[in-house]
């Protein structure tokens, strides 16, 4: 009797082990709502009147990463040490019914004969900056008013506005205009890596991470057709990962062909909701470019190229919405 | 002096056997295997999550299995060498073959094995990890028995052991320490191949050395008792069972140390900031131990265990309130103090199972330590499973994101969800579920009223017992 029951509980041991580990390799549970929840909070921000939010942006880009030749700073013939060019921008929007008003701080590095940043400390860790510009944006009634540190530059319609024009190209790059907008733009579906999402307490938290490949153009000078490039980041054209041929595998196995690439674009959009209404947005942007270095096999001395990707560019966007409540007054600040 | 195997009935000769070269080469033997379960504990998980992009909840289950393996696997071992009969010993041989093997294994788990297609790395690792258990098993069973084997006198067993003890107890810190080093200079990757070959080229020659000084100068007599017997004897025992139930579901509060390679390397966003991490809370641990015997005067064991997760949930709590976006060495300072109770939880447990011993002892007349202790520890290794299941499954549900291998130094952002994830993994969650380890003891009754009726209707027992036997040795029958 003592022998039958430990045997069952020795079966109902290994019968657990064992649903462990199913449950573990199916993934069961993990249901993905994301482009549910993401349909849902697009819906509310687009037909809400009355926010605001605050974005930081920390960029950072290797400036003397030689992306013609695909060459990292070190295995250049003569070698560098890294310049990462870390520029700074925050980026406010208040949206009041039809008006609104956005406000945008940069703080370039300064930067030297050659167009690299300076640096304080011999290791490159420390950039040095150069006086803050700050744009002020009132869009009041129709009309548009632009100051740049305190002087007004620009004061009509909003569609005859041109930042280059006006001498403040960073404007132009950030733009001027709703910017959290961009960010509820849908993903290609043939670039989309992976999309999860995940409920805690009274807060939705989804997260999608797309890829896109830069094809090398001489490869399709060949009369190769070339998929249609539609991402877009800094200018370039990034082909979804998924309709490239320079790519295998997937998952965790995803592998590219750096040698027929330029660049890979990785971009991860977190937003966290509460009961439909966005609160916060984070947004991650990765370029890898391809590279390669030279080496000497020591059994036949034979020269070798290796070619792998490294990070040549890295921004971090976080977004922080606020509404209107008891404690919360949307206002639109006098105009400066 | 003969090294011959001495009869047990002349055990406990005052007569010394052990030179100060024994118990410096056994406790190097001890810091070398401490050493490596300390790498492997401390650092294998984030070694699989972040440098060859395994998914966590893949390794959790992984772990989960190895360990409960590798846990029923000891007294299979302890069988093995109490059949044994080498003219080297019972204990030495498997020191000897295993020392190697289980250097190689070690450094082969620490393998960036980034060119395998995923499937491969999980084969990989299951077949590495689990290899390297039976080797830990064949190497730390026999080298947990052998100060026990080494001398027929008394003092010097417990000498060896305790001595050992402390220097294993700083062997698992050496990790950390080299850890702390490599990352400074190195990328990840290279920080944690270079750690596993360090210890796994040093650790076998500390391992030989320790072993091939040491002697087996005693024939251990206590039957290794089988682990379906121990099962029997918990059922049987219930106010062991509740205790083991409590130490069981107490591995809740292991998350805390096994978070901080987390929390340094992705909130602080520097990992050689782990040995202020690791090593003030060990500390902590350790000073709080000191306690044990003041506070033994005025509670007992079991009010004292409640009391102190109760603090201990408290302090966890409490850093989780302050939160981390504050500077590192204020969150580093608040979890060593939250870390003082920890060393009562860490021994009054040991105290408890002795009081269970008692009772059974009172109740039955048979005391069952062999049994009791194989179950502690049998339960250590499934609590030790458990706790990284836990922590993987929590990273994965956190949305810990792992590298893609095909691009070099590839550390993916983890999200703002993510991180407040490991914080509470490091903080509320521990607190939180701490707690139920205190559910159990609810029908453990041996408190100290219970116990000192115990200890003197035993003693009496006792009393009698000697009595009787020392006038049957006199030629009386009582």
């Amino acid at each position: 009797m003592k022998k039958m029951r430990y045997k069952k509980i020795l079966a109902v041991v290994l019968v657990s082990v064992c649903a462990v580990i199913l449950f573990g390799c199916t993934g069961a549970g993990e249901s993905d709502n994301f482009f549910v929840k993401f349909d849902e909070v697009k819906r509310t921000f687009e037909s809400a009147s009355e926010y605001s939010y605050e974005m930081t942006i920390e960029t950072a880009t290797l400036s003397n990463y030689d992306a013609q030749n695909r060459v990292l700073p070190a295995n250049k013939t003569v070698k560098e040490s890294d310049k990462w060019d870390r520029p700074l921008l925050s980026y406010k929007f208040i949206k009041k019914g039809a008006d609104w008003y956005a406000e945008l701080v940069f703080t370039d590095t300064k930067k030297d004969e050659n167009g690299f940043p300076v640096f304080s400390d011999k290791d490159n860790n420390r950039p040095e900056y150069v006086d803050s510009m700050t744009a002020k944006f009132f869009f009041l009634s129709g009309s548009l008013r632009v100051s740049v540190n305190g002087s007004g530059i620009y004061d009509g319609d909003l569609e005859s506005f041109d930042a280059e024009q006006a001498g403040y190209e960073i404007i132009g790059c950030y733009g001027f205009y709703n910017i959290a907008e961009v960010y509820f733009e849908e993903a290609n579906a043939n670039a989309v890596f992976f999309s999860h999402s995940r409920k805690w307490f009274s807060k939705d938290i989804f997260v999608c991470s797309t890829y896109g490949i830069k094809e090398r153009e001489a490869y399709y000078g060949n009369g190769v057709f070339l998929p249609s490039a539609d991402i877009l980041s800094g200018g370039e054209k990034y082909i979804p990962y998924g309709l490239s041929p320079n790519k295998e595998g997937a998952d965790e196995d995803l592998r590219f062909d750096w040698k027929n690439i330029d660049s890979v674009l990785s971009e991860t959009r977190c937003y966290t909701a509460k009961k439909g209404v966005i609160t916060t947005i984070e947004f991650y942007r990765e370029i890898f470019g391809s590279n390669y270095k030279k080496s000497v096999q020591i059994w036949n001395n034979n020269e070798v190229e290796t070619w792998s990707g490294d990070g040549v560019f890295k921004s971090v966007c976080t977004v922080e919405f606020k509404y209107p409540d008891k404690n919360t007054n949307i206002q639109i600040p006098p105009l400066s | 002096m003969s090294d011959a195997i001495i009869p047990v009935r002349d055990a406990g000769l005052q007569k010394k056997y052990l030179k100060p070269k024994d118990y410096v080469t056994f406790s190097m033997a001890k810091f070398a295997a401490s050493a490596v379960i300390g790498l492997t504990q401390g650092y294998l998980l984030i070694f699989y999550t972040s440098v060859l992009g395994v998914e966590p909840v893949t390794v959790g289950i992984m772990f989960l299995v190895a360990k409960i393996f590798d846990g029923l696997n000891d007294p299979l071992m302890g069988t093995i060498v109490d059949r044994t009969k080498t003219r080297w010993g019972k204990m030495r041989p498997y020191l000897f073959f295993g020392a190697v093997p289980f250097g190689i294994l070690t450094i082969l788990l620490f393998l960036p094995t980034t060119g395998m297609n995923a499937a491969g790395k999980i084969i990989y690792m299951y077949i590495t990890y689990i290899l390297y258990g039976i080797a830990g098993t064949i190497i730390n069973v026999p080298l947990d028995g052998l100060p026990a084997v080494a001398s027929p006198n008394n003092e010097e067993r417990t000498k060896i052991i305790s001595v050992s003890r402390i220097i294993g107890s700083i062997g698992e810190q050496s990790a950390l320490v080299l850890y702390s080093l490599f990352a400074l200079f190195l990328p990840m990757k290279e920080t944690y191949l270079t750690m596993g070959l360090t210890i796994g080229i040093l650790a076998p020659v500390f391992m030989l050395l320790g072993t091939f000084n040491i002697k087996e100068r005693i024939a251990p007599t206590k039957e290794v008792p089988k682990i379906i017997d121990g099962f029997k004897y918990l059922f049987l025992n219930k106010q062991f069972l509740a205790l083991i139930a409590s130490m069981l579901l107490s591995f809740f509060r292991n998350l805390v140390s096994a978070a901080i390679i987390y929390v340094v390397t992705y909130i602080y966003s520097k990992g050689s900031l782990n040995i202020f991490f690791a090593l003030p809370g060990a500390v902590a641990a350790m000073v709080g131990m000191l306690f044990a015997p003041k506070l033994k005067k005025k509670m007992d064991s079991k009010q004292i265990f409640i009391l102190s997760t109760f603090v201990h949930s408290a302090a966890l709590l409490i850093v989780y309130i302050v939160g981390f976006d504050v500077p590192w060495a204020v969150t580093a300072v608040l979890m060593a103090t939250a870390m003082l109770p920890v060393g009562l939880l860490n021994v009054v447990p040991h105290f408890m199972a002795i009081d269970t011993l008692d009772y059974w002892e009172e109740k039955t007349g048979k005391r069952q330590e062999g049994i009791t202790f194989a179950l502690v520890s049998l339960r250590g290794k499934v609590s030790s499973a458990f706790k990284d299941f836990v922590l993987a499954a929590l990273l994965s549900y956190f949305m810990f994101a792992t590298p893609l291998q095909s691009i070099n130094k590839h550390a993916p952002a983890q999200l703002e969800f993510t991180k407040s994830g490991i914080f509470m993994i490091f903080t509320i969650i521990p607190a939180a579920l701490n707690l139920i380890s205190v559910i159990p003891l609810i029908f453990y009754k041996l408190d100290g009223k219970t116990m000192a009726k115990i200890t003197e209707r035993l003693s009496a027992k006792r009393a009698a017992s000697y009595i009787g036997e020392t006038n049957k040795a006199e030629g009386e029958t009582v």
